[in-house]
């Protein structure tokens, strides 16, 4: 990755940098010796945070939102997708050429037909391509994801109900990497892999409805359909919906250890302590509107420092990695603030990243629905909005508001108009767990865990066990370090939930169409229904909404669905934060979108159109 | 000498398997295992079972950790759980020599810094010098390393545009980019160690300086530079060496602390992403590496008392 150090000489400039790192650790001494406060400051020479594509900074930088305006919808309009078109240097245009640097996590291997290929989503598109992806880039509209553009298919029809064609594009050729050798891609690799998929963890869900996978000619592949799946082409946007070659297949540890597709990129290096990186696939079949080659980019590196907080913005702040995910307001305020020329983004919520708890729905009180309304009301969601979250959140539901032809997700009064139990409401509460048989509490303790991996989901449940409690339910929520995840994931698949009444989660996902949200976690049949979820009404809408293709009425049924869920309160709901991203001003098309979030979502599958303008 | 060593070297082998057979039954005491760690959907279980099988956790207890021990033995620590692909060896062999720079550099600057202060400190008893020094390993200690550490980051990124690299590189590859790698996460390490050090060595002097031959010394009318080095800093340097092996074993076993803020692909993070994805081979060679190094360290240390103190005298002769 780097020169050799012996080719390269010493300079004065850097050896003051070695020294000036030395003596750091003496300057946070005094620093301990003065007991300063550690709130942090700029350092000389950076800016106000002024945004090109925002304007200047929000006085919500300063904790005070406008009157009449929430926090939260100030900083999504300061700070909106919709004004990254307006960057300087938009005009221009993209130019080539580069390193995208950002930070990541490490991951299992890359098998992407494995037990944990669904983590490849974040990964995997640099290296492979799917049928059809969704579009991304500083234009795109980023919040109505509800539509397709081709990827490995240059066109497809939807020749009836049970039928479905893809022409796929020419002379599409994969890495030059042993045993693929940069052969030509033909129809019989996406057969091949729709085969396979068919059985997969993570793929099997979105082809359990294709009954066969046809190669019509090597440009040409037909899906027949046992059923109608109106949900099939928007969830083949999931990416790890991806073609690979049959003899990469075939060769086990390699495939597990080297990503052979056709994508904008060659893996350079993995090493789960160190580094990703990858360089751009010379022969990538795939160029701009103005037929400027893709990727602009030379290849990309990741330190892969797993989350680490401090050290990822110790980088940015020294200008080492060309984006960051700032998680909470103050640091993205802060971290905009670190160059003048700073863009921030501030993204709506996915609905598959959000905070929620889930019950023994077949274990009493938890049988009872009032004993779920109840809990669902003693929730301020003001309290975890403002208090946890610093206003940048909004109240979670795990369905995909953007499938609604929504730009943002269901306010609170919506929600309590959809049937929702938002409202804060403990006479309410205590009314409903009286009508229940339970005049103090629940009658016993409620024992439960939560991950506290995530400090904000931490955060979210604890505030919410401490409501419970003022209500007089005794709750023993047990927090699960980042060593233990394996004990939740065990509570996760149902295994070890004998003593327990709930798991705070912090992912509902995947999901890039309604129906993940739908059929995916409320129907008794689903293999991802781990919330022991078991409502006929639900069996029954969930499984209609898969076979209405009309996208209205499809909406209508997906709607009843919603209402039954939140009347019946089978999950509880706590809060979905905003992503709030901050990239350096020289770089473009790192953009956020409400499925997918860059880099460490499905927006590497922009790591293809990211340029740079004069990268530092 | 030999015979001592052939002793412990033995004890140690035995120790070696214990602290194995106790690290792999605790890993299999708690819930989950490799498999809940990575999988991250629901899995029908009948193909749970199956991937179960792969890996060989389907097995006894007793039957999985004899097999490792079998393999152990001959050398071969197997694969990681977690990621397959890699030998476990590999991943020890490259976390290795980031641990052992932190070793080098934190136990160094431990010697460098805290023995003359305490040296110091001790002849200039409750001098403003000898409270400045005090007050100064007081707050090493006080504050916990991790903790420094984290400051470090985020005050050095904000006041001086220090960050570490985010990626390590080997000395021999760029000992540059190395050395910014690991001298300040190696000092803040180095901080807590030199004022333990610090605080041992005042006390030792201290007591040598009360000693009757010392008063003697001065009496002899020799000068303050040949009564320390001479006379009062060589007596004191058994209870040095004695907390300079305690450190050793204590830092081998704790550099995570300063690995994971830092980002350092040491021992010790690698020890605790074992923990994290219950990948008990990988977690297996972790444990059984570093209790060795541990115990060789102590071994030297025990060789190094005939040295420093020649009344000293280890194994059968000693006991006789």
């Amino acid at each position: 990755m780097s020169s050799n150090y012996w080719q390269r000489r010493l300079s004065r400039r850097s050896a003051i940098r070695v020294g000036a790192g030395a003596g750091v650790g003496l300057a946070a001494l005094s620093l301990i010796g003065c007991g300063g406060d550690d709130k942090a400051s700029p350092g000389p020479g950076t800016g106000t945070g002024t945004a090109p594509a925002t304007g200047t900074a929000p006085s919500g930088s300063t904790g005070t939102p406008a009157p009449g305006v929430s926090l939260a919808q100030q900083y999504r309009d300061q700070y909106s997708y919709k004004k990254l078109a307006e960057l300087p240097g938009q005009s221009a245009g993209p130019k080539q050429g580069g390193t995208y640097r950002f930070s990541t996590y490490p991951l299992v291997d890359w098998d992407l037909t494995g037990p944990s290929g669904d983590v490849l989503a974040a990964y995997a598109p640099n290296h492979f391509n799917g049928l059809v992806t969704f579009p991304m880039d500083d234009f795109s509209n980023a919040h109505n994801l509800y539509k397709q553009v081709g990827d490995l298919a240059a066109s497809w029809e939807q020749v009836d109900e049970l039928t479905l064609t893809f022409k796929l594009n020419p002379g599409v050729k994969f890495h030059d990497v042993a045993p693929v050798s940069g052969r030509e891609l033909v129809a019989e690799d996406v057969k091949y892999c729709y085969d396979i998929y068919k059985t997969t963890v993570a793929q099997g869900p979105t082809f359990e409805d294709v009954e066969s996978t046809t190669a019509v000619d090597p440009t040409t592949v037909q899906l027949k359909f046992g059923k109608p799946a109106a949900y099939f082409l928007q969830a083949l946007l999931y990416p790890v919906n991806l073609i690979f070659a049959k003899e990469a297949y075939e060769d086990k540890a390699g495939f597990a250890t080297t990503p052979i597709g056709t994508g904008p990129f060659v893996l350079d290096a993995y090493d789960p302590a160190t580094i990703y990186s990858g360089k751009r696939h010379p022969e990538y079949f795939k160029k701009d509107a103005k037929g400027i080659q893709l990727p602009y980019a030379d290849g990309f590196e990741a330190p892969l420092t797993g989350g680490n907080l401090p050290i990822e913005e110790s980088a940015f702040l020294d200008g080492k990695i060309d984006t960051i995910w700032t998680h909470t307001k103050s640091a993205f305020d802060r971290m905009l603030a670190a160059f003048p020329d700073n863009v921030g983004q501030v993204t709506t919520p996915p609905p598959g990243y959000l905070h929620f708890i889930t019950l023994k729905l077949d274990k009493p009180p938890f049988d009872d629905v009032r004993v779920r309304q109840a809990l669902q009301h003693l929730i301020d969601m003001n309290q975890l909005v403002n208090g946890v979250a610093e206003g940048l959140a909004e109240p979670a539901l795990a369905h995909d508001f953007s499938f609604f032809g929504r730009e943002f997700p269901w306010s609170q009064d919506e929600l309590v108009a959809m049937g929702g139990n938002y409202a804060y409401d403990p006479t309410t509460a205590k009314q409903l767990l009286s009508a229940a048989g339970f005049e103090s509490g629940i009658g016993r303790t409620m024992t439960g865990i939560y991950d506290i991996g995530d400090n904000l989901a931490a955060e979210t449940y604890r505030a919410i066990n401490n409501m419970w409690r003022q209500a007089g339910i005794d709750v023993a929520g047990e927090e699960i370090g980042v060593a233990d995840f394996a004990r939740l994931a065990n509570a996760f698949y149902g295994k070890d939930w004998g003593d327990m009444d709930y798991v705070g989660f912090e992912n509902s996902g995947p999901g890039i169409d309604e129906d993940q949200y739908c059929f995916g976690p409320l129907s008794s049949k689903s293999a991802r229904n781990v919330y022991w979820i078991n409502d006929p009404a639900l069996d029954d809408l969930t499984e209609k909404q898969r076979r209405i293709f009309d996208l209205e009425e499809r909406r209508g049924v997906c709607t009843e669905i919603i209402k039954q869920e939140l009347t019946q309160s089978y999950r509880i709901w706590g809060i979905m934060p905003y992503k709030l991203g901050v990239r350096r001003g020289y770089s473009y098309n790192i953009v956020d979108t409400i499925h997918a979030w860059a880099n460490l979502g499905w927006g590497c599958k922009s790591d293809e159109v990211v340029w740079f303008n004069g990268q530092a | 000498m030999s015979g001592y060593v052939g002793r412990r070297l033995v004890v140690s082998a035995f120790v070696l398997i214990l602290v194995s057979a106790v690290t792999f039954l605790l890993i299999h005491l708690q819930d989950g295992d490799v498999l809940s760690a990575a999988l991250r959907q629901r899995l029908p279980q009948a193909q749970v079972e199956k991937l179960r099988a792969e890996v060989g956790l389907d097995r006894p207890w007793w039957e999985q950790y004899g097999d490792w021990l079998g393999n152990a033995v001959r050398g071969d620590l197997g694969n990681s759980l977690y990621r397959r692909q890699e030998s476990v060896w590999g991943r020890i062999r490259n976390a290795m020599p980031v641990t052992a720079e932190l070793l080098v550099i934190a136990l160094l600057s431990a010697m460098v810094i805290g023995v003359p202060l305490g040296v110091l400190s001790a002849i200039r008893r409750n001098t403003l010098i000898d409270h400045f020094v005090r007050m100064f390993a007081i707050t090493g200690l006080a504050f916990p390393v991790f903790w420094v550490g984290t400051v470090v980051l985020v005050y050095g990124a904000t006041w001086f545009g220090y960050s570490p690299p985010l990626v390590y590189v080997h000395f021999w590859e760029d000992p540059r980019e190395n050395l910014s790698a690991v001298l300040v996460p190696g000092l803040v390490l180095g901080y807590n160690l030199a004022a333990y050090t610090m605080r041992i060595t005042r006390s030792a002097v201290l007591e040598v300086l009360a000693q009757d031959y010392v008063r003697t010394a001065w009496a002899k009318g020799l000068g303050e530079r040949t009564v320390v080095t001479r006379h009062v800093l060589r007596n004191s340097l058994i209870p040095i060496a004695t907390i300079f092996g305690n450190l050793l074993v204590f830092t081998l076993g704790g550099t995570l602390v300063v690995e994971a803020p830092f980002h350092l692909p040491g021992l010790g993070l690698l020890t605790l992403d074992a923990i994290r994805t219950r990948d008990y081979t990988l977690m297996q060679g972790c444990v059984v590496f570093i209790a060795g190094g541990a115990i060789l360290g102590n071994l030297l240390i025990d060789l190094a008392y005939t040295r420093l103190d020649p009344r000293v005298r280890l194994g059968a002769r000693a006991a006789a």
